[in-house]
């Protein structure tokens, strides 16, 4: 999910450095044409003002040709005056275009194009009477016009449109100079932003490499981690355990010499140590500043390396190691232990190598104190056993020690059920392995008796009638042995459970079975649960079966099957021989019987399958009886999803 | 071929291979038992060359499931695999009632599959049971 995360990211920084590098390229385009337009109204305004000049000289040159004729009478003077007159209403008529968007410009431009008109009609008519009249008349014909009053009139007109483009002359510049550097300033951001965007993008690409190795780096210790706890889950004594232990965290963690030890009241007692020659049970002290010591009562990671090396506090370890790391072995806040690793590389443990470790250490505290406690838990029994022939005191004591403990060990079944999953399968193939020689057994004792059975006196015979006899009774044994293994290692498959129909049904075999008993079966109808109905029914199979035997010899059997609302459990009822309450506890344990094999025939695991069944539907389970007054057993299968 | 009567007994437990046949003899079926101590055996007696096969194929083949060398389940895959013998009945007896081993042997297709009872005289019955329903009673495919 973060890997995709980042892809988007990616995705769209780059989305977001090609918009940046189209804007910058249109902003670029855009700057060039707003230059391009200024640089063409600076050009227009010179040709303008050229134009003007032009079209002022031809005026002039209009003039100066007329001004030759009439002082030497010469007609080439008029050649230069006539070209003008030609290219004058041109010259005019295209600087009219030219400042046609000028409103005031195209006002000043009418008028100088009118007086020049004016101008070239009255010279024109003076030429003429030079030529007709003679030079006098003329001379008076120009002292008489109005030829200089016209003439300083087109040069004002000229000069103020020539002031006026000039004017816009300016301003253009300005502008296309602004124009300028205005694109210089679009370019610079674009190409800078162009920059921070890549740099972005790649900076995010590099960010998004190093997730990666990073989440494959978690992977790998995950892996790691689980190849270290699996060692933990199956091991049953705590020698077993550290061995395995320390052998899978050399190989796993690529450490050159590992130390094992308990930790209390300062001092650390060496369980295990690989790589490095230190004999189990060897105790080292250290003062305040050895890691050690820190690490105990600081319960927390300490790393060595370079001088430090001999801070350790265990001798052999610190002269052949030149990196250390001691991890606390901790559960809950209390540390029972000290994990202490090393290499012979310096400075070799990196955070991620003290990461692991660590988590590594947790589990290898788990794993101690679980086994520690079964282990205990063992002892207490056994000296429980022994105890309880000796003072009450102490017996007190152990019932105490064996309260906490049970407490503890609670805490951590579910752990060891993995561990009793494994007990059952073995102790179904040994009991299929049992049922071989015993066929054998009884098959030689019926072929001596078929055979032989002539050389043997009565007596013999009925000795073999109790061999036979004792192996059907360890074939049942076996058979029961073997149902109870299997109710727990099969397969749970709860569903809904017509819990009435079901006991029903067994009744009905039951009546079939004993077709010589008369027995009034209740059966509350309509009860239903869920549960896994092929255990279900071993449960009542044993439990109905049951009352049925202790029933045997009283006289109006009556067996019942119901649900009470006050107690929340189900219960089963019968009014035959009943038990004594004070062994009450007993009745749930395999091969544990109250009854002689004389009085009732039984195997003593139906209530020990039958309690397994209910302990497996989560669900509790408990009997009240009395001697001669029946027995009534109570269960519940309340906590099954 | 009916005249033979052959019994393939595959048992590697000799008192089980001692009261089987006692068990047998002691009916009235006429027949004559061959044994395989382990799986190996029992291949060899079936499909071996150089001589060390059965002249004539069993009319019955009682098979138990644990035996050295070759398991049962495995002798039972190669019978069903060769065309010379995959009808030939096969009845598994042994100690094992584990539905997995019940459900491997019947997809391999075994013809029946019986748990040796530890009382004797069900055991004794069983066999002989067994021997009179495939060498008796059943018929047989006529190829075999």
């Amino acid at each position: 999910m973060k890997t995709s995360l980042q892809e988007k990211l990616v995705l769209t920084l780059l989305a977001g450095t090609l918009l940046v590098v189209a804007a910058n390229a249109w902003l670029a385009f855009h700057a060039e044409q707003v230059l391009a337009n200024t640089e063409f109204w600076v050009a227009h305004t010179w040709e303008v003002i050229d134009d003007l000049e032009h079209a002022m000289s031809l005026v002039k040159d209009v003039e100066t040709g007329a001004r030759g004729y009439l002082i030497t009478g010469d007609p080439h003077y008029l050649d230069v005056r006539d070209d003008a007159v030609r290219l004058l209403p041109g010259e005019l008529a295209h600087l009219r275009q030219l400042i046609s968007d000028n409103p005031s410009q195209v006002r000043r431009m009418e008028e100088l194009s009118e007086v020049a008109r004016r101008r070239v009609a009255l010279i024109a008519q003076i030429v003429e009477t030079r030529r007709t009249q003679g030079q006098a008349a003329a001379f008076a014909l120009v002292n008489q016009g109005t030829g200089i009053a016209e003439m300083v009139r087109l040069r004002t007109l000229s000069n103020e449109t020539q002031e006026l483009e000039r004017t816009l002359l300016a301003k253009r510049l300005a502008d296309s100079a602004r124009a300028r550097a205005q694109a210089r300033v679009t370019v610079a951001l674009a190409s800078g932003l162009d920059i921070a965007f890549i740099l972005i993008t790649l900076t995010s690409l590099a960010y998004e490499r190093r997730l990666r190795q990073k989440a494959s780096e978690t992977a790998q210790r995950l892996q790691k981690l689980q190849a270290i706890s699996d060692v933990g889950l199956t091991r049953l004594s705590v020698s077993d355990l550290t061995e395995a232990l320390l052998a899978r965290l050399r190989s796993l963690a690529e450490i050159d010499a590992v130390i094992l030890g308990a930790w209390q009241d300062g001092e650390i007692r060496i369980t295990a140590a690989d790589g490095v020659a230190i004999a189990p049970g060897t105790c080292f002290t250290a003062g305040p500043g050895s890691a050690i010591t820190q690490s105990g009562q600081g319960n927390r990671a300490v790393r060595l390396f370079g001088a430090d090396i001999h801070r350790l506090g265990i001798a052999p370890m610190d002269e052949q190691m030149r990196s250390i790391l001691v991890l606390p072995l901790s559960v809950e806040t209390r540390v029972i232990g000290l994990l202490v690793v090393g290499r012979s590389a310096e400075n070799a443990f990196r955070e991620q190598d003290e990461d692991l470790l660590l988590v590594v250490a947790d589990r290898i505290a788990l794993a101690i104190d679980r086994t520690a406690i079964y282990e205990a838990e063992k002892l207490a029994r056994r000296l429980a056993e022994t105890a309880a022939s000796r003072a009450e005191a102490a017996t007190n004591e152990v019932q105490l020690l064996n309260a906490q403990l049970e407490e503890r060990v609670r805490q951590r079944t579910a752990e060891l059920e993995a561990t009793n999953t494994e007990l059952e399968a073995f102790s179904y193939s040994v009991s299929h392995d049992l049922r071989a020689p015993l066929r054998s057994v009884d098959g030689f004792s019926v072929a001596l008796e078929e055979d032989y059975g002539d050389l043997l006196t009565g007596e013999g015979k009925h000795y073999l009638g109790r061999i036979r006899a004792g192996v059907q009774r360890m074939g049942q044994l076996i058979d029961a042995l073997l149902q109870l293994s299997r109710i727990t290692r099969a397969e749970l498959t709860v569903e809904p459970v017509a819990l009435s129909e079901l006991a029903l049904e067994v009744v009905q075999d039951l009546v079939h079975q004993n077709p010589d008993r008369q027995i009034e079966f209740v059966i509350e109808p309509g009860l239903h649960a869920a549960g896994d109905p092929r255990l279900l029914q071993a449960v009542f199979e044993n439990m109905l079966g049951n009352a049925v035997k202790f029933t045997g010899k009283t006289a109006q059997a009556r067996i019942e099957f119901g649900y009470s609302p006050e107690r929340a459990s189900y219960y089963i009822r019968d009014n035959g021989a009943g038990f004594d309450q004070q062994y009450a506890k007993k009745l749930f344990i395999a091969f544990q019987r109250l009854h002689g094999e004389k009085d009732f025939k039984g195997s003593g695991i139906g209530l020990a399958t039958v309690a397994r069944v209910i302990r497996r539907h989560r669900g509790t389970m408990s009997a009240e009886g009395a001697v001669g007054q029946g027995a009534t057993f109570w269960f519940t299968l309340g906590g099954v999803q | 071929m009916t005249a033979s009567r052959l019994i393939l007994l595959v048992e590697d437990d000799p008192d089980h291979e001692l009261l089987t046949i006692r068990a047998l003899n002691r009916s009235q079926l006429r027949t004559q038992v061959q044994v395989a101590r382990d799986g190996e055996e029992a291949l060899q007696l079936l499909f071996g060359e150089n001589g060390d096969a059965l002249p004539a194929l069993p009319q019955l083949v009682l098979l138990d499931l644990k035996l050295p060398k070759v398991e049962g389940l495995e002798v039972l895959r190669r019978i069903r695999a060769s065309e010379r013998t995959r009808m030939l009945p096969v009845v598994v007896l042994t100690s094992s009632d584990e539905e997995t081993d019940i459900v491997r042997s019947y997809k391999l297709g075994v013809n029946s599959y019986i748990r040796k009872p530890v009382n004797f005289k069900d055991f004794a019955e069983a066999t002989v049971q067994l021997g009179l329903y495939w060498l008796v009673l059943n018929e047989c495919p006529p190829n075999l």
